[in-house]
């Protein structure tokens, strides 16, 4: 038995180094000591801090009814309380030997400086400096630090003590902003003139916000006197002149116009701008050429303010001048503001000149004359009687008197009850005449819009009205030669002299006949003359309407064929060949029987074509020759007879086609009646069956009887 | 001579301590309320014959002190509100809820004292 026994020995490739773990342990421990170290720090500077607030708030729980009893003491009206009073008073100072007391008494007067106002807070002024506590804010203000030095100038500002006014005032130009800053707002606060110091010796930038401060201070100051302000004008700090631009401003102070003039060519920007405002502020006439001669080298905004100076102070002979600005100048802003400033000055001075249509302002035409209204005329009499005409409201069946109608109450006449004339006419005459009456009156209408009058309505009057255009008649010659060029030759009509179908299809080619549609109502004789086909309605003098052969596609019907002309041409039935076939001006006949019979069925068909014999004309004779080659047998045996029954009728009286039937009456609009005892026969589902069922019912029509006659 | 209760509810101990120093001076019997808690506490408890209370305090503002007293204990005791500069319309709508005055911070004691008389004197009235 073989064992074999694998050993593994990993091949290590890198190395790790060894840990020191004690040198580990060593470090956690030093760093949890450290955090713990920590966290006691806090912990007691936290301890110690509650309990200095604690320590402060007894203590100023203490010195509050010293401090209310120092503030509402009054000697006059409470001699008794004088000892309590002088009692307190030594208690208190041996309390301020310390200075934690006096920290606290400090910062009691300063809450309560803000919190009181009127003879309390002046009360507690004097008592802060009875107190000595203003020793305290001295002292800051000779801390190197200088949040100190900060503290100690807010303190001697905030309790206002007056006398520290020529120490804050040292820190106007100090390096440290906050000092510098502080110091400005003191001193102007401290002092009615210590705005007159600060803006003599303010060597600084002053920032916009610390003159809306100053301003604000000197605001709220009472019985405050400014000075004038324009002496600081000529300042060579250029903050200080702004400032006093500002402060001439808001005072109001109007008598610096000459020095505001010589601003206007300063060359720092706000400069010349503070300037310009003053100047609008106080309405100097005479800034007006300054501001122009200085407008082209101004920016944006520097323009603007000029602009809206002018407004206010401009005259019109300044027009040019902004004329030139509203049109020349490049900024948008600037150019409509100058047209606003020009209207300002002088009204409807700047007009739009841009996007204007130039159909505006155009003059109307001479021969465009505008009729003057008709006078009221009265209006002509009515030929009519008046026939009062009264209305019943009659209750659908239930027994009632009539319902009394409003409406009904007075007769209504038909016409206004201001005619003049009544004329008796028969009422069988009565609709013809109405509607004369109406047509009349409309045409008066009409008329009268159009300024030409109410009238008798004559012919040259009524120009204006839309007319149909009827086709140009030529002369007779012309006519004749056009009719010849259709002449159907009596032999094709002739059904003894029927060709063959071929060649009888070449005589049909051979004729030329008018393709639109026309009714022959007297054709003449076959055998005197050839037939003739009626008169085209267009002739070869319609130009515009000629179509040429190549575009005999256009005579197709709706469903009409594709292709080139000539697979068109070998496609098409007998009747569309025809069709195709047709060149402008001589175009084929058209029956009304190729109509019925597209749409009929094979059975309406084969009734159709029986009837066609006894009404058609020559007409239905070449489209009875084209049904020749339908691919239906019945239609075309009915095709073939019916050819032969029409020619023989034609023959028998040409001139009168389909008279003698019985069937010949028209109908109004038909120009067709059917046979009904025939189409009586027709099969039940067929369209003639189906006419002839509701005509039985209507009671237009009744069937045979035995006897053959209608019941 | 039965005192006039007064109850006097703001956050600032020492301005409240001032006030009150000078309201018992004037004769008032002034309990002093910290914060809005203590007032409905107070409330609870008895009913003063005038309220001087600040709009801003913890937990239960002015505002809410008037409209508990005006619609939920239906009381018609004068209330004075004392607001801070640029608080109008903290006190509009404390005017609208049912306070009667207001004076603005900071105060004048010999003028809230001319205001609570002349309210006392009206509501007797």
């Amino acid at each position: 038995m073989i064992h074999f026994q694998a050993t593994y020995r990993p091949i290590a490739l890198i190395e790790a180094p060894e840990i020191p773990t004690e040198l580990l342990w060593g470090f956690g421990i030093l760093f949890a000591g450290i955090g713990l170290v920590y966290f006691l720090i806090i912990f007691v500077m936290r301890n110690r801090l509650s309990r200095k607030n604690a320590d402060v708030r007894a203590r100023k729980s203490e010195l509050a009814p010293m401090i209310s009893n120092f503030l509402f003491y009054n000697p006059d009206l409470e001699p008794e309380g004088r000892a309590e009073y002088i009692r307190m008073k030594i208690d208190i100072r041996e309390l301020l030997k310390t200075d934690f007391n006096r920290r606290v008494l400090s910062e009691v007067l300063m809450d309560l400086r803000s919190d009181v106002s009127g003879s309390a807070r002046e009360t507690l002024l004097a008592l802060y400096q009875n107190l000595g506590l203003d020793a305290d804010a001295y002292v800051k203000l000779k801390s190197w630090r200088w949040e100190k030095v900060s503290q100690g100038i807010h303190e001697l500002t905030e309790m206002q003590v007056d006398t520290s006014y020529t120490f804050i005032r040292k820190f106007i130009n100090d390096k440290r902003s906050v000092i510098r800053k502080q110091a400005q707002l003191a001193t102007v606060t401290l002092r009615a003139e210590g705005i007159s110091y600060f803006m003599d010796t303010a060597r600084y930038r002053i920032s916009e916000w610390q003159q809306l401060k100053l301003i604000e201070i000197l605001r709220q100051r009472e019985d405050f006197d400014p000075p004038r302000f324009r002496a600081w004008l000529t300042s060579e700090n250029r903050d200080v002149v702004l400032f006093a631009l500002r402060l001439i401003r808001h005072y109001r102070q109007n008598d610096a116009a000459q020095a505001l003039l010589t601003l206007l060519k300063h060359r720092n920007a706000d400069i010349r701008l503070a300037a310009v405002e003053c100047l609008r502020e106080f309405r100097v006439v005479e800034a007006r050429e300054p501001l122009q001669t200085m407008f082209r080298k101004s920016g944006e905004e520097l323009k603007l303010v000029i602009l809206d100076t002018l407004s206010l102070i401009g005259l019109p002979d300044d027009l040019p001048f902004l004329k030139r600005i509203a049109e020349k100048d490049l900024n948008f802003i600037v150019r409509s503001k100058a047209k606003a400033v020009m209207n300002t000055l002088e009204p409807d001075s700047a007009l739009p000149d841009t996007d204007l249509e130039d159909a505006v302002g155009e003059a109307i035409p001479e021969e465009m004359t505008i009729a003057d209204e008709p006078a009221a005329e009265t209006p002509a009499p009515m030929p009519l009687a008046l026939l009062p005409v009264t209305f019943e409201i009659i209750a659908n069946g239930s027994g009632q008197e009539p319902l009394d109608h409003p409406s009904a109450a007075e007769p209504v006449p038909l016409f206004p009850p201001d005619a003049d004339q009544a004329v008796s006419i028969p009422m069988d005459e009565w609709d013809e005449a109405l509607f004369d009456f109406c047509l009349r009156q409309e045409l008066d209408d009409i008329l009268s819009q159009a300024g030409v009058g109410a009238s008798t309505s004559s012919k040259e009057e009524a120009d204006f009205l839309p007319f149909v255009v009827e086709f140009q008649t030529q002369d007779t010659e012309a006519q004749e030669d056009a009719t010849e060029e259709n002449e159907v030759p009596a032999t094709a009509c002739n059904p003894e002299n029927r060709t063959e179908p071929q060649e009888e299809k070449d005589a049909l080619e051979a004729i030329d006949c008018s393709f639109l549609p026309f009714v022959v109502d007297n054709p003449p004789a076959m055998s005197e003359r050839t037939e003739k086909a009626p008169k085209p309605l267009h002739t070869e003098s319609s130009a515009a309407v000629a179509v040429e052969a190549e575009d005999a596609g256009l005579l197709e019907p709706a469903f009409g064929l594709q292709g080139t002309p000539e697979i068109r041409k070998a496609q098409a039935t007998p009747y569309f060949q025809s069709t195709l076939d047709a060149t402008p001006g001589k175009l084929d006949t058209f029956s009304i029987f190729a109509e019925f019979f597209r749409e009929y069925d094979t059975e309406s068909k084969r009734i159709l074509l029986k009837e066609i014999p006894a009404v058609g004309g020559v007409k239905e004779l070449r489209f009875l020759h084209s049904l020749l080659q339908d691919p239906d047998l019945s239609i075309r045996e009915a095709a073939s007879k019916a050819i032969g029954q029409l020619t023989a009728r034609l023959k028998k009286d040409p001139e009168k086609p389909g008279l003698d039937h019985p069937a010949s009456r028209p109908l109004p609009g038909v120009g067709f009646v059917p046979d009904l005892d025939t189409m009586s026969e027709a099969p039940e589902k067929s369209v003639a069956s189906r006419a002839i069922r509701l005509l039985n019912r209507w009671g237009f029509w009744t069937p045979k009887n035995t006897a053959g006659n209608h019941e | 001579m039965n005192e006039t209760k007064l109850l006097l509810a703001d956050d600032d101990e020492m301005l409240a301590s001032l006030l009150r120093y000078r309201l018992e001076k004037e004769g008032f019997m002034v309990e002093w309320a910290p914060d809005g808690r203590t007032m409905k506490t107070s409330l609870g408890q008895s009913l003063p014959d005038i309220i001087i209370s600040d709009i801003m305090m913890p937990y239960f503002s002015g505002i809410e002190m008037v409209d508990y007293l005006r619609n939920t204990l239906g009381s018609n005791i004068p209330i004075i509100i004392i607001s801070t500069a640029g608080n109008e319309s903290n006190v509009l709508s404390a005017f609208e809820l049912g306070a009667d005055d207001f004076i603005s911070k900071p105060v004048n004691p010999s003028e809230l004292i001319i205001r609570v008389r002349k309210l006392l004197r009206t509501s007797a009235a």
